[in-house]
């Protein structure tokens, strides 16, 4: 009998030891030194499912001290595979790839930390998306002003934090604020003080829709569904505008007839059109300056773009330091008010998208033009002789914007001729009336 | 019997003499008159001012040949490595060369020293950008153990103040044979400005460690400073000339073959069988001289010795060749010189030209702009 007792006591050590995480060891000494994690852990369902501390953390302890063994989606996917497939296909997924953050400049760095995000013998970044803007920082502003959001792409405590699990957590539309706040993407306080936001503090998600009902759909991770533009706020086109749509007329339909939400998106995407042209406009002055050499300082006389070197840089990479004064009046109107604008008229929150969207970027288009009028009054008067020195800098101009992008082989080749007949004719003229 | 046999030796003897002293193969086209006009030191640099009125060259020791007075003035007691006469035939420019050093001087019409600056290394060649300022083609040797580092250097000189210089372009050259042609190699650095003077072309040397060193032709817009390669050539064909109208080079091989390019279309006009080392054009570019053979409109018209060396007069009708020791003219022949244009119409061609090397138009663009500029 004692020797059946003895057995059956071994047989339940070794099928526990055999199936179950071996969970006794990390947790004495961590009851005592975090004990606020392992009581986070221990009312999670992590702990539920005898998910312990080596199945996340491995059992390295001298890694960990070294902090070289946090906790990523490669740990997570392997168990929450269709979240992680969901999340990876959402912009979410397509953050800095920076989940470590760039700690070149830190103190006591690990060398082997440098191929998390580059490439073997280069600095250039391991991902397809690279941000001129973290690049410009310290490793410290790096981590702490661009990282702390952008790691959402690896990790997934940063939504559902690191040892409770509760689904509550992440249901709270506040999870989403930690991020989507702020001068360039308010979310937060454009929902909050927009209808739905209004109505959910008073009555709950089911009348005041929240973020997640809107953007994961079912619990979906893949926050992109129903969004029509791209994160520089471009809309799609075509099949990827029209399902995105659909999508999102899906959920709006929940509770708004489909004609009243679809002619509210609609009348939103006019607003973004509209919004976008002001943007175009005032990119076309900065283009124009830069192509008659009239930029203070020009790229080629200022610390070179971390991507484009020496070259203007108008596009979503814009930076908003070593720049020149009307580059950064762009930057302000393109990831401000122009974020803003569009963002408050797709949450619906009026005083977003015109006073503190609309407006601002009517009035920052006023700078634009008061700077670009300075910066070319600055331009010496050419002789209008038939030297072909005006036909000359309209050439130069058209050359710098065709390189830049700024217009068609085609257009190029028209306005070139343009310029050349009309040196034609001028010099016709001239020469009909010597003597 | 002796006397008979004298007289034949004689006459023999003076018809050799006769057909040794013409530089000529064959009998000359009707028109065509070739006059001797000095003994020269064998295979001597010279230079025929734009008028050809005068000609500059070691005979030996540097001389101006009065063509009108046959009167020689003799003006340097030393060869020089290089001439050139201005484009109004005003200053000749000379240059004496040592083993690693140089010194170039600016005479006038008369033979009297105007200027002097001395330069490192070996001047390769001399050009006249302008009527007051030079360029002077430079090839600075350093030798190391692996080899010996060639800089090709163009200076410009106002004949005043110093010489501004820039690299053009640097290279080493290796080997044994290397280190032998190490002290030549400067001849291989030619100029030659275009017949609108607003352009010029120069080699550049490659020595690739291995294989065969060659040259490329580089053409350099001397307002822009664009550079662009216009051709490939052996270093036994190092001098290029343009062709009509400036858009075409002349470029030879050094072996074989000849070639005429449009170096704005980069395609090949035509070629002749001849290596192209000794070549020579006519103003307007239809008058070649290329190792001995005259062409007009790329067909022979003479056939000189193949070691003749030529420069054509402004008309581009009269040609001074230099055979072995000695310096002939050659007239009579077809005249191209530089199509007349006002002097508006010449303004605008070499803005469009100007623009056309900094890729500010096509060469397509560049054509019709010429059309509509000859049709009013």
């Amino acid at each position: 009998m004692i020797r059946m007792v003895f057995a059956v006591l071994l047989l339940g050590l070794v099928a526990g030891g055999a199936g179950a995480e071996p969970i006794g060891d990390c947790i004495p000494c961590h009851r005592e030194k975090t004990p606020a994690a392992v009581r986070q852990w221990e009312g999670s369902a992590h702990a539920r499912a005898k998910v312990g501390c080596e199945k996340c953390h491995g059992t390295d302890h001298e890694k960990m001290l070294r902090g070289e063994a946090r906790v990523d989606m490669k740990v997570c996917g392997p168990c929450h595979k269709k979240a992680h497939d969901e999340h990876k296909a959402s912009r979410h997924g397509m953050g800095l790839h920076s989940g470590w953050g760039c700690t070149r400049n830190m103190p006591n760095r690990n060398p082997n930390e440098c191929g998390f995000c580059h490439e073997e013998g280069t600095l250039a970044p391991k991902s397809g998306v690279q941000c001129a803007r973290f690049l410009k920082q310290s490793s410290e502003m790096g981590e702490n002003g661009c990282n702390y959001c952008h790691n959402v792409e690896s990790s997934c405590a940063s939504c559902h934090t690191n040892h409770d699990t509760d689904l509550k957590i992440v249901k709270d539309p506040a999870s989403c604020a930690k991020c989507h706040m702020g001068p360039d993407h308010p979310q937060w306080e454009m929902w909050q003080t927009s209808l739905h936001g209004t109505l959910n503090g008073s009555k709950g998600a089911e009348l005041g829709p929240d973020c997640q009902r809107c953007h994961m759909v079912s619990g979906t991770h893949n926050v992109s569904i129903g969004i029509t533009k791209s994160s520089a706020g471009i809309p799609y086109s075509g099949e990827k505008f029209t399902a995105n749509r659909e999508a999102m007329l899906k959920v709006c339909s929940q509770c708004h007839a489909p004609s009243f939400a679809r002619r509210e998106l609609t009348r939103d995407d006019a607003i973004l059109k509209q919004s976008l042209a002001i943007v175009k406009e005032a990119e076309g002055i900065v283009g124009d300056l830069y192509d008659r050499k009239l930029l203070d300082p020009m790229p080629d006389k200022r610390p070179p773009h971390p991507l484009k070197g020496a070259e203007l840089v108008l596009d979503s990479q814009l930076l908003y330091e070593d720049t020149s004064h009307i580059e950064r009046l762009l930057f302000k109107m393109k990831k401000y008010d122009y974020a803003r604008t569009i963002k408050g008229a797709y949450h619906q929150n009026p005083a977003y998208t015109h006073w503190y969207g609309n407006a601002e970027l009517k009035m920052d288009l006023v700078d634009v033009k008061a700077e670009a009028s300075r910066l070319g009054s600055r331009r010496q008067p050419l002789a209008q002789k038939s030297d072909g020195s005006s036909s000359e800098e309209q050439l130069r101009v058209l050359k710098s914007r065709m390189e830049r992008g700024g217009m068609t082989s085609d257009e190029y080749a028209r306005e070139k001729e343009k310029v050349l007949k009309e040196m034609s004719v001028k010099d016709a003229e001239i020469n009909s009336k010597t003597p | 019997m002796l006397f008979a046999r004298t007289v034949v030796s004689v006459f023999a003897a003076v018809l050799l003499a006769g057909c040794a002293s013409s530089p000529l193969r064959g009998e000359p086209p009707a028109g065509v008159r070739i006059t001797k006009i000095a003994d020269v030191s064998q295979g001597a640099t010279f230079a025929v001012d734009p008028a050809g009125k005068r000609v500059a060259v070691a005979n030996p020791g540097l001389g101006i040949i009065d063509l009108p007075t046959d009167v020689v003035t003799a003006v340097n007691p030393d060869s020089p490595e290089a001439l050139a006469w201005s484009s109004n035939g005003e200053r000749l420019a000379a240059a004496f060369c040592g083993v690693n050093d140089c010194r170039v001087r600016i005479y006038d019409q008369q033979g009297a020293l105007k200027g002097e600056t001395p330069l490192p290394g070996k001047v390769g060649a001399l050009l006249w950008r302008t009527a007051t300022e030079l360029l002077i083609s430079v090839a600075e040797l350093k030798t190391y153990t692996f080899g010996v580092d060639y800089a090709q250097k163009l200076y410009r000189w106002d004949g005043v103040t110093a010489p501004t210089g820039e690299l053009l372009h640097n290279t080493t050259i290796y080997g044994a044979g290397g280190r032998k042609r190490a002290p030549y190699a400067h001849r291989l650095f030619t100029l030659t400005l275009s017949p609108y003077g607003d352009a010029m072309l120069y080699s550049r040397l490659y020595e690739p460690p291995e294989f065969p060193p060659y040259l490329r032709v580089i053409e350099r817009h001397l307002a822009s400073g664009v550079d662009r390669i216009v051709a490939k050539t052996g270093i036994d064909a190092p001098t290029a000339v343009y062709g009509s109208a400036a858009d075409t080079v002349w470029s030879g091989d050094g072996v074989a073959r000849l070639t005429h390019n449009d170096i704005w279309r980069e395609k090949e006009l035509d070629s002749l069988p001849t290596p192209g080392r000794l070549l020579a054009v006519s103003p307007g570019g239809r008058n070649l001289l290329a190792d001995g053979s005259l062409y007009r409109d790329g067909k022979p018209l003479l056939s000189f010795q193949p070691d003749v060396a030529g420069a054509f007069a402004a008309d581009g009708a009269r040609l001074f060749i230099r055979s072995g020791s000695r310096m002939f003219l050659v007239e009579g022949l077809p005249a191209d010189p530089l199509p007349l244009m006002t002097e508006e119409h010449r303004d605008q061609l070499l803005t469009l030209r100007k623009w056309r090397s900094e890729g500010l138009i096509s060469p397509d663009e560049f054509s019709r702009s010429l059309e509509r500029m000859k049709t009013p």
